[in-house]
């Protein structure tokens, strides 16, 4: 397996050298791409997922389907040229269903969706129970499909505590936190079983900007002990290819400082990239997963308007610390534009790699 | 024989003794089979429209061939002045390949999609020379509206609106959300009055709760007419800071604005989308048909015109084709050529025909609209029904939702059909109105369209504010 960047070894925005990891091949290789979680989902397979929602199709048969989708999924991301790749996320209906179903004490009660894409009224109707959510078979699938290092994102407790109905806590601080208990041991779990690369997704928050107050330490929880490479992803909103907010990453700053992960991917393409000051204002050791590639316009951005992207984030941010994703999941283009946004982005990082390599030269 | 009984005026009895009794003998001494034939008896309620009184419609097979299948559409509004018996012998007479559907008329198109139609060319040129159509017949185009108002500047209406505008600026305030400039976007602006009232609205109501957002309004008009946008531009002059005007093509306004993705907090439409081009489909004994349209003129209608304008009948196309490149300035006189373009709209008719669907399910609803395709419209909707597919509205929907702020506001004033059982009950077009084209729009394929982009459409009659509107409001909400 190719592990890509320098290993992890600072998970603060502080200075605490928290974490170390031994023993592995690290690919030394400059600005690193990689998917932010999903890859298109082909018309077809929604019909087919729609199918199993309304109950024309069985689990099994679907489950197939997934299979050779991601096969193909993950074929595309190394075609591309992507050095950091996921299964595309193409066995989740949507990015709260795929956890709610597996949390045990949440309960849901009626299962039919009318499009496969819409969310449960998923309600915790008990205190969650430390139980596995069985999120390493997913992991485990898609590695042994590929040799290039995979990235497994999961839902993050906030954006669950948001849109799972709460009839048990009463208290979205107190359910958030014991998701994180229960996602924490889902996090070691994948460890355990190969993961190398880890990512929290956290959608909604954008939109709820006083709660970074108390999640600071619900992240914190969650990764406590998470020994890989830690991604925390802040977003607008990509529900269906839209953002769900507008406004800056200021409010992020200082507080997200004190989150013990190693890496922040933040969306630059659609939204510009004014607030990449914020990293130089507000000096950090995160790396940088740079959003260069916007997942919210068909157009396919060329390799250089790419690069141009990626040259003003060197401006800020060390090139050993920074990553280079789309702004978000590819979920909502059309397959053919997704893989061509993604080699865009490849041959974007690698014009720019050139530049670097060149530089370096030359300075020695 | 299938007698369809379509649309009654006002559901009210319509003697057809004498019309049945024609139809039947002209049907037993016709060589076409009755088996096969439907008789749709409608009453068309646009005095003006593309259809002669009655018409015969021929099935074709995707290859070209015929199918055995017949339509004679008859407007039960307009025989008071026909010859029935005889028209309804030519109309049979066509369908069994033996004769004309009309007499010697002028064709100006091969059979195509209506929205490709050339119709849609007279349809722009009325909106880019509404200047000097409107000064030759002394009357602007509201006139041509029911009772002549527009639901578009309705006072009470706006004013509830713009209350839940601005109830989403506060709510995005108390976030600090609130974006430096606030865009509204509206598409097609009339003469303006709309514009007028929203801004005259929204100053009142930010006066009313003390809020300084006017000063922050970026009002774009849009259109694509220079013509309609210099007029309408005169009527909110007294807001010269806040107002633009912008030339978009309403299909693809996201072409012109893409600088604006995402950032418009208010965006609206009032009587645009259903003066854009529409198709048409048909099922008809399970099977799926596209509808096809070619623009002739009669006879008659080509006689008139010639003799008027001195014109030989071989001249009339090419004439009429420069017309619709340069406008009226065609002719010396500029009320000759709207003289001519009037006569020639009102002559102007469309020769249908059906076009099987060799794969009805996965057909799209229109060029550039992905997602949703006819089989998920018509799967709930057994039998036989002929619709609308508001190809380029739709198109000009999905072409504009991604302006939208996420908090934003989008809202269509049109004539919507809110559930697919109203096609059976009304004619929903094509008619004319002055020099412009109505289609009532597909409600429910809006909603399917607006889900599948992530908004839920909410369709309200707008009777709440005038009783007797045919109007309803389109709006959108995110879908969580």
């Amino acid at each position: 397996m190719k592990l890509c960047g320098r290993p992890p070894n600072s998970r603060s925005g502080g200075t605490d050298r928290r974490h170390e990891r031994q023993g592995t091949t690290m690919n030394q290789q400059l600005l690193p791409t990689a998917v932010v979680g999903s890859y298109s989902v082909p018309e077809w397979l929604e019909r087919i997922a729609t199918d199993y929602f309304q109950r024309r199709i069985s689990a099994d048969t679907l489950h197939q389907i997934q299979d050779v989708a991601i096969k193909a999924a993950v074929k595309d991301q190394e075609l591309a040229g992507i050095d950091v790749i996921t299964d595309g996320e193409l066995r989740r209906d949507n990015m709260v269903d795929h956890f709610a179903v597996r949390l045990a004490g949440v309960e849901i009660d009626r299962r039919q969706k009318a499009y496969y894409f819409d969310y449960y009224e998923a309600v915790a109707r008990h205190a969650l129970p430390q139980a596995p959510l069985g999120l390493s078979d997913e992991f485990l699938f898609a590695r042994r499909i590929t040799d290039h290092e995979v990235k497994f994102c999961i839902t993050g407790p906030h954006t669950l505590a948001k849109r799972i109905g709460d009839e048990w806590y009463h208290d979205e601080r107190a359910f958030a936190r014991d998701l994180a208990r229960v996602l924490n041991a889902e996090l070691r779990t994948l460890v355990a079983n190969g993961a190398t690369f880890l990512q929290v997704d956290e959608p909604y928050l954008s939109g709820f900007p006083d709660d970074l107050d108390w999640m600071v330490d619900v992240w914190n929880a969650l990764l406590e002990g998470v020994d890989a490479r830690t991604g925390l992803h802040i977003c607008y909103g990509n529900r269906y290819g839209k953002p769900s907010w507008e406004g800056s990453y200021r409010y992020l700053f200082p507080r997200i400082l004190a989150v013990q992960v190693d890496q922040l991917l933040l969306e630059f393409a659609r939204k510009g990239t004014d607030d990449l000051v914020l990293f130089q204002e507000f000096p950090n050791q995160f790396e940088l997963g740079m959003g260069v590639v916007d997942v919210k316009d068909d157009r396919v951005e060329t390799p250089a308007e790419i690069a141009a992207r990626i040259r003003q984030g060197l401006e800020i941010v060390p090139a050993e610390r920074l990553w280079l994703n789309p702004d978000c999941g590819l979920r909502h283009l059309a397959p053919d534009v997704a893989y061509a946004k993604l080699e865009a982005l490849a041959q974007g990082a690698a014009l720019v790699r050139e530049e670097l390599a060149g530089r370096r030269a030359e300075e020695r | 024989m299938l007698l369809q009984l379509n649309y009654l005026k006002n559901h009210q009895a319509v003697d057809a003794g004498p019309l049945l009794s024609a139809l039947c003998q002209a049907v037993e001494q016709s060589a076409v089979d009755p088996g096969r034939l439907a008789v749709p008896l409608d009453w068309v309620q646009y005095r003006k429209n593309f259809r002669p009184p009655i018409e015969p419609r021929r099935y074709f097979l995707p290859d070209g061939s015929a199918d055995a299948a017949h339509e004679l559409a008859i407007d039960v509004r307009r025989l008071q002045d026909e010859d029935v018996a005889a028209a309804l012998r030519r109309g049979l007479a066509y369908l069994a390949g033996a004769g004309a559907a009309d007499e010697a008329p002028l064709v100006l198109e091969e059979f195509c999609r209506p929205s490709q139609s050339v119709i849609w060319a007279f349809n722009r040129t009325f909106w880019q020379h509404l200047s000097a159509w409107e000064h030759v017949f002394q009357k602007g185009f509201l006139a041509a509206l029911p009772g002549g108002v527009s639901d578009g500047t309705n006072p009470a209406f706006w004013r509830d609106r713009l209350t839940a505008f601005l109830d989403t600026l506060d709510d995005l305030d108390r976030r600090s959300l609130v974006p430096e400039e606030i865009y509204v976007l509206e598409l097609g602006v009339g003469g303006g009055q709309q514009a007028r009232v929203w801004l005259d609205t929204f100053r009142d109501l930010c006066a009313e709760r003390g809020r300084d957002y006017l000063r922050r309004v970026r009002y774009l008009m849009s259109d694509y007419s220079h013509d309609v946008l210099h007029a309408a531009r005169r009527n909110v002059a007294e807001y010269d800071q806040q107002v633009s005007c912008l030339n978009v093509d309403a299909a693809d306004p996201l072409h012109a604005l893409s600088f604006l993705r995402y950032k418009v907090l208010f965006i609206h439409s009032c009587n645009l989308y259903d003066n854009l081009p529409a198709d048409e489909i048909a099922r008809r004994d399970g099977r799926v048909y596209e509808v096809q349209v070619r623009a002739y003129l009669p006879q008659a209608a080509v006689e008139a015109i010639g003799d008027r304008y001195s014109l030989e009948r071989a001249e009339l196309p090419s004439t009429i084709q420069r017309f619709l490149r340069i406008g009226p300035e065609y002719f010396d006189e500029v009320a000759t050529g709207v003289g001519f373009w009037a006569a020639v709209w009102d002559a102007l008719r469309l020769e249908q025909r059906y076009v099987l669907l060799e794969d009805p399910e996965g057909y799209r609803v229109a060029p550039g609209v992905s997602g949703v395709r006819l089989g998920d419209l018509l799967r709930d909707y057994p039998g036989d029904v002929r619709l609308h597919l508001p190809t380029v509205a739709l198109q000009s929907f999905v072409n504009t939702l991604p302006l939208l702020h996420p908090r934003g506001m989008f809202q269509v004033q049109d004539l919507f059909v809110t559930d697919l059982e109203q096609y059976r009950g009304t004619f929903r077009g094509p008619g004319k109105m002055d020099g412009s084209i109505v289609n009532w729009l597909n409600g429910p394929l809006f909603r399917l369209v607006g889900a599948h982009l992530g908004y839920t459409v909410n369709i309200e009659p707008f009777a709440r504010y005038r009783a007797k509107s045919n109007t309803a409001v389109l709006t959108t909400s995110q879908r969580d």
